[in-house]
């Protein structure tokens, strides 16, 4: 099996920004993909994009968008899924030797509509809908689960507040919300919406980084199924994703975790085994490399995050120069699905 | 490695199924499928599903509900390329295999259009909200635009359409799967209603709704089972503007120049010339006129060949069988056709295609046609996996 190396990246976050329409967001980014892995658009024969026409506000968006990402006369798909299931299906595609050069593209641009009221369409008409059951309802009900169950001090809480603040202040661009008051989770635990658009270059020429690890699993459809406190894809996927990576959990150098809110990112940590149940919001911030980028306070627009914390867990890993690495992403319908992608410093 | 497929499962194709949720529809299929393979659900190492546009059943993501019941924690991954999600998703579903990350992959396709208010209403939601949808730009109009260019261009005229029509539905009426199961000569079809000229209703495809699913295996997972060797893969993805396929070098609109590059690859890879090597074509093709802009594309002809190319093909021992199934104009479920053209091919070179199977078929290519004829894929399948 062929190994693939991770060339370039890319991330623009913004909001409404007039000047530009989604394709030029779209182009621009994946033009400093290209640039940052030195390279030009004919030194790749495939891409693999992940939107959505419901978050796009198109049926079948990827018709006029995937020649922005670079699909013309290319060998194109588009998953409609998160970002790091195409990042996932990419590097199956170079270890196959199908492909010489691989674009990862992803994207979402929250400032058109409201994507939480689009997540809530995918859940059951009848038993979900009336309820007003979206994707952060659901995460509401996690945080809700979490302070029923466990114990989390004011102190402890208002830490990892100001610490996620604080990471995500460092991110390149402006992100907007309107999110406040949404009970039990304060403005600063809320995901920031953001227009999001991600780029990677994949390829069997070897880099300083390389994919070490993929892992990808699912849990039932409905989220009363689930356990709310534990990400159990995510579990599996990840276990998945280090074996194959040759490391563990407590090895990794940085870790970057998708999650719609605080308690979201830290119920993953703990899904990792990277925490004990009931501490991942203190792990959160006490690890400086965990969800070094703010996380979902950063910029969030889902189906582009998974691919937005693959592209932080490899610019970390290139800024502490050795190591292993672990980006996430997590699908619709609230964390249905999981993808864990491990990185390894190569040179 | 050279991947295999080993078990399709099809529903039967219905405007509506009436009493059946998406994910009885998807598990029907399924099932099937894996008893044509005589594996277990638990040997799947992972789902890919394809649906095209959400809107036309009115729910985002409905493969999260019907194939979640399926997967039981397998990993899921949605395909979305429109007319081409099919295909795309076997592509895909092939590419883990291949990998080796996957030993056995499912892929399935599913569609409930007849929910929708107005298939054709909502396909006009794919074009340009400024420049095209008020035009009105449709499938349809799209499709009638692509085949008064190849009329005067080409020649066609409406008797070619009307030929190619009479012969998808001959041989779907040995389909049990198909939606339309229709006893037409070309004066009923020329007589049927002018949908957007010079597009009849009986050269165009129905709204269909049905699953399909096909299990695709690496080498070491054959054993003695029937196989449909994947020989050779193509995909290739155009420009969206139509004005920028008019006068270009790479191919006009009508030249398809996407399935030409697709077919190449795909040829390449199988140690085949043209579409003449393979005995049976599966052409992924909602309209009579549709389905000839492939001919060229395919190497079955020259583009000024066409026209008779077109009569000859609709004779009863033509060779290469274009569309022994009855093709898209005899079942169209849009997030399934592509998938099924494969289905189709896979299961005659297997010697399981039952009435409408082709004598001796032994290597066969399915078409897969997205978007305005911008996503184009070719597959090509044998029941050889080397060849001698």
């Amino acid at each position: 099996m062929v190994t693939a190396y991770v060339g370039g990246t890319a991330v623009s976050i913004g909001w409404a920004d007039q000047r530009s329409s989604l394709t030029e967001l779209i182009y621009q980014t994946v033009t400093e993909a290209l640039s940052d892995a030195e390279a030009v658009i004919d030194d790749f024969d495939a891409v693999v994009c992940a939107c959505h026409d419901l978050v796009d506000g198109r049926s079948l968006s990827s018709m006029i968008t995937a020649p922005a990402a670079g699909a013309y006369m290319k060998d194109e798909v588009r998953v409609s899924d998160d970002g790091a299931v195409a990042l996932a299906l990419a590097t199956a595609r170079v270890e196959a030797g199908l492909s010489d050069g691989c674009l990862v593209v992803a994207w979402g641009r929250a400032s058109e509509s409201s994507v939480d009221a689009v997540s809530g369409t995918a859940y059951d008409p009848f038993f979900h809908r009336p309820f007003g059951i979206t994707d952060l309802a659901v995460s509401r009900m996690r945080a809700a689960r979490w302070f029923s169950e466990r114990d989390l001090s004011d102190d402890e809480r208002r830490t990892a507040r100001r610490e996620r603040s604080l990471r995500a202040s460092n991110a390149p661009n402006s992100a907007e919300s309107d999110l406040e008051g949404l009970w039990p989770l304060r403005d600063e635990e809320l995901p920031r919406f953001a227009d999001v658009v991600a780029a990677l270059t994949l390829s069997p020429r070897s880099s300083d980084v390389a994919v070490a690890g993929v892992g990808q699993a699912s849990e039932p459809y409905r989220p009363e199924d689930r356990p709310l406190l534990r990400f159990d894809a995510l579990t599996r996927a990840g276990d998945r994703a280090l074996g194959e990576a040759g490391t563990s959990a407590h090895e990794l150098s940085m870790v970057e975790v998708d999650g719609m809110t605080l308690f979201d990112e830290a119920i993953a940590i703990e899904s990792l085994g990277l925490a004990e149940p009931g501490r991942g919001i203190g792990a959160l911030s006490q690890n400086p490399h965990w969800n070094a980028s703010g996380g979902s306070a950063a910029g969030y627009c889902p189906p582009a995050m998974g691919l937005v914390r693959c592209v932080s867990a490899v610019r970390g890993l290139r800024d502490l120069g050795g190591g292993y690495a672990l980006g996430t992403g997590a699908g619709p319908v609230s964390a249905q699905t999981q993808t864990a992608v491990v990185f390894k410093a190569s040179q | 490695m050279t991947p295999a497929i080993v078990g399709v499962g099809q529903t039967p194709y219905r405007g509506r199924h009436e009493g059946a949720d998406a994910a009885t529809l998807m598990s029907r299929a399924v099932r099937a499928c894996l008893a044509d393979a005589d594996m277990e659900m638990h040997a799947v190492d992972g789902i890919v599903a394809s649906l095209a546009p959400d809107a036309l059943v009115g729910a985002k993501d409905m493969d999260r509900a019907s194939v979640g019941r399926l997967a039981m924690g397998k990993p899921m991954v949605r395909v979305n390329t429109g007319g081409t999600s099919g295909s795309a998703a076997l592509l895909t579903a092939a590419d883990y295999v291949r990998s080796g990350r996957w030993r056995v992959a499912l892929a399935v396709g599913l569609e409930r259009m007849g929910q929708a208010t107005s298939a054709a209403g909502l396909f006009n939601t794919i074009f340009d909200p400024f420049f095209e949808r008020d035009l009105p730009m449709s499938t349809i109009t799209m499709a009638s635009l692509r085949a008064s260019m190849l009329m005067s261009r080409y020649g066609y005229e409406a008797e070619h359409w009307a030929r190619i029509a009479v012969r998808n539905h001959r041989h779907a009426r040995r389909n049990s799967y198909a939606h339309l199961h229709l006893d037409v000569d070309e004066a009923d079809v020329m007589a049927s209603r002018m949908l957007a000229w010079p597009i009849h209703l009986y050269e165009a495809c129905p709204s269909s709704e049905g699953a399909c699913a096909v299990l695709i295996v690496n080498e070491d997972h054959v054993g003695d089972r029937k196989a449909a060797w994947i020989r050779g893969t193509g995909s290739v993805t155009d420009t969206y503007w139509m004005g920028d396929r008019f006068n270009r070098p790479e191919g006009s609109l009508v030249d398809l120049p996407t399935l030409r590059l697709a077919a190449e690859g795909a040829f390449s890879a199988a140690g085949l010339r043209t579409a003449h090597d393979v005995d049976v074509v599966e052409i992924h093709a909602p309209f009579s006129s549709a389905e000839a802009m492939a001919y060229p594309a395919l190497g079955l002809c020259d583009p000024e060949d066409g026209p008779s190319f077109a009569l000859a093909s609709t004779e009863t021992d033509h060779r290469p069988v274009i569309n022994p199934s009855g093709g898209p104009q005899a079942a169209n479920p849009v997030s399934a056709a592509a998938l099924i053209r494969v289905a189709e091919c896979a299961q005659q070179v297997r010697g399981r295609a039952g009435e409408h199977q082709v004598a001796g078929a032994r290597w066969a290519l399915a078409t897969g046609q997205g978007g305005a004829t911008q996503f184009s894929t070719v597959i090509i399948v044998s029941s050889e996996r080397e060849t001698t």
